[in-house]
């Protein structure tokens, strides 16, 4: 191999980075960026069968105030999101903060044991909860409730709010090991000075967990809610499992995206599916912005 | 003093060992209840489960297995060939995505950049209905690779390799430019053999994403053969009843080979899970 060859295009030093992108480019291009204005294009049209389009203008937009699943789906989606969020940071914090102790015993195990169920999908998890949930007086939940004492109910299809309280415990389940391991590595992070430094000057353990475990752990706790928020707002599975094929009842555990998917493959009603979609889209975007203004995630993605 | 901890100790103990059995819990049930024959019996049962020993068999695995023409090992197969597909492709193109992004200064080099991350940030729902039109005129519906091409080039992964790339020595290129070597060649024949432990992490990562994915293969998947494992076994629940004894035996079928993976590689599934989030 002789250094005085010449180098063909695609491995010249200048060229050869497009060349390693291009995948990346293409894919965008492809499967992204063609994909949303394609989306924005689909929501001006009435749809029927998979050839007939016809130009509707806002036509889509404006059926979007007479629909009736909108609302529970999106008050759904917004309260399954606090939920989960609420969860997610406040367990995920404490286990974290026990794993993290040395005094603990068996640590190793409790956090395999805790993060074992992040390994399954979520039709698994669902094959359990769904039984987990179900109403007759020996499922697992209303036997717990009757040993407690408290009324036993058919969960899955009697209010809203207990249709949620399912959605969010049957997403804790896969979720809260993920998220435990992510402040377990934050708090792993933190210097041990801080800590020396503390009991030194007498700090308790409150005092301890309020002025250095969670101002150190700020990074991974706008990094889960932000993962918290997106999981929470695409939440599609977990309804989809529990009431099996979308068959949500009366607007229980109808979320925004399982709405989304109700219109387009079983209604076939792509046009106003692809009007729901865009709003979602803008909706999210704008959680985006008000992420990166007020969080300042991304700025140090951005330098590195 | 070591009294003190005493205390400490028997409440964390009692917590996270409930805390476990709370994780574990639904495993054991979908194992044990997999081995009774008469479901009546898992439902009057409830939470206290009472098996006998001549309440089990393995009744509903046969029953699995012999099911509409052995469909279950369609499925299996089906989950297997996109997992494979899937995590081969997205690693081969993430990889020289990310590498080349790190190791290279150019013109568009930021906004890349930009654009990545903020492709994160997007979930596939939103464009799943351009994306099945889309695939539809490819006439990819229905096909292993109407199921892994949109994804093959993640964005998650290319960030990874990103990050790992920072650490690779830049010395080793010049020696190498020096000696004549392409770029290219730089990549294959040095710089991809060192990146091999991220290769190994991502590979984990991406499989198991592929292997426990649901929505996508739902939507293109359209006949019963070609369905994957989670497609599959979620037409077995349906609104007027279920057929529990092949949920409760595939469900822990399936979910075998990410346990062999995990326990096998825990470390590397949780130093990997951990590089998205801590990095950032």
């Amino acid at each position: 191999m002789s250094g005085y060859r010449k180098k063909r295009y695609f491995n010249m030093v200048k060229k050869a980075p497009y060349f390693f992108t291009l995948p990346f480019i293409v894919s965008f291009a492809m499967f992204f960026l063609y994909p949303v204005i394609f989306m924005f294009v689909m929501s001006f049209q009435r749809i029927e069968g998979l050839d007939s389009w016809a130009f509707v203008g806002f036509d889509n937009y404006r059926r979007i105030s007479s629909d009736v699943n909108i609302k529970p789906a999106i008050t759904n989606s917004i309260l399954f999101t606090i939920g989960i969020l609420v969860v997610n940071v406040t367990l995920g914090v404490l286990i974290a903060v026990g794993l993290n102790n040395r005094r603990t015993l068996f640590r190793n195990a409790f956090r395999s044991a805790i993060y074992l169920p992040a390994l399954t999908s979520i039709v698994v998890a669902g094959i359990f909860f769904r039984l987990f949930f179900g109403g007759g007086e020996n499922t697992p939940l209303n036997r717990l409730m009757t040993i407690l004492h408290l009324p036993t109910r058919e969960w899955l299809y009697d209010t809203q709010l207990t249709g949620i309280f399912a959605l969010v415990i049957t997403a804790t389940w896969r979720w809260l090991g993920t998220n435990s391991l992510y402040f377990l590595c934050g708090l792993q992070s933190i210097p041990d000075e801080l800590f020396e430094a503390a009991e030194i000057d007498g700090a308790n353990s409150f005092q301890r967990f309020w002025n250095i475990i969670i101002p150190g752990l700020k990074p991974i706790l706008i990094f889960v809610s932000t993962t918290m928020v997106y999981g929470g707002l695409r939440m599609f599975g977990e309804s989809y499992v529990l009431w099996p094929r979308g068959s949500t009842p009366g607007g229980i555990g109808v979320t925004m995206v399982l709405h989304i998917y109700k219109t387009a493959f079983t209604s076939f009603d792509f046009g106003y599916a692809s009007a729901l979609s865009v709003l979602l889209f803008i909706f999210l975007i704008l959680i985006n912005i008000i992420f990166i203004k007020f969080l300042g995630i991304g700025k140090q993605e951005g330098s590195a | 003093m070591k009294k003190k901890y005493i205390g400490y100790r028997i409440a964390t103990t009692i917590i996270f060992s409930l805390l476990s059995a709370c994780a574990l819990g639904p495993f054991v049930y979908l194992l044990v209840a997999s081995f009774v024959d008469d479901m009546s019996q898992v439902f009057k049962n409830g939470l206290s489960l009472k098996i006998r020993m001549d309440m089990l068999s393995i009744n509903n695995y046969i029953l699995l297995f012999t099911k509409d023409n052995g469909l279950y090992f369609s499925w299996y197969k089906n989950s297997i060939i996109i997992t494979l597909f899937y995590t081969a492709l997205s690693l081969f193109f993430s990889s020289l995505v990310g590498y080349g992004i790190t190791m290279y200064d150019f013109k568009f080099k930021k906004l890349l950049i930009v654009i990545i991350l903020s492709t994160m940030m997007i979930p596939l729902e939103i464009l799943m209905l351009p994306l099945y039109r889309e695939m539809l005129s490819f006439r990819l519906l229905n096909t292993y690779t109407g199921v892994v091409i949109p994804f093959a080039v993640s964005a998650f992964a290319i960030y990874f390799f990103m990050q790992y790339a920072q650490t690779l020595p830049k010395e080793l290129m010049d020696a190498a430019r020096v000696d004549g070597c392409g770029e290219f060649r730089i990549y294959f024949q040095i710089m991809a053999p060192i990146m091999i432990p991220a290769f190994g992490t991502m590979a984990i990562l991406q499989a198991m994403t592929a292997w426990n994915d649901f929505l996508w293969p739902l939507i293109v998947m359209s006949t019963n053969r070609n369905f994957t494992l989670t497609v599959g076994l979620q037409t077995y629940l349906s609104p007027y009843g279920n057929n529990y004894n092949a949920l409760f035996a595939g469900a822990v079928l399936s979910v075998i080979p990410v346990m062999i993976l995990f326990l096998a590689n825990q470390k590397t599934f949780i130093s990997g899970l951990t590089v998205g989030g801590v990095k950032g």
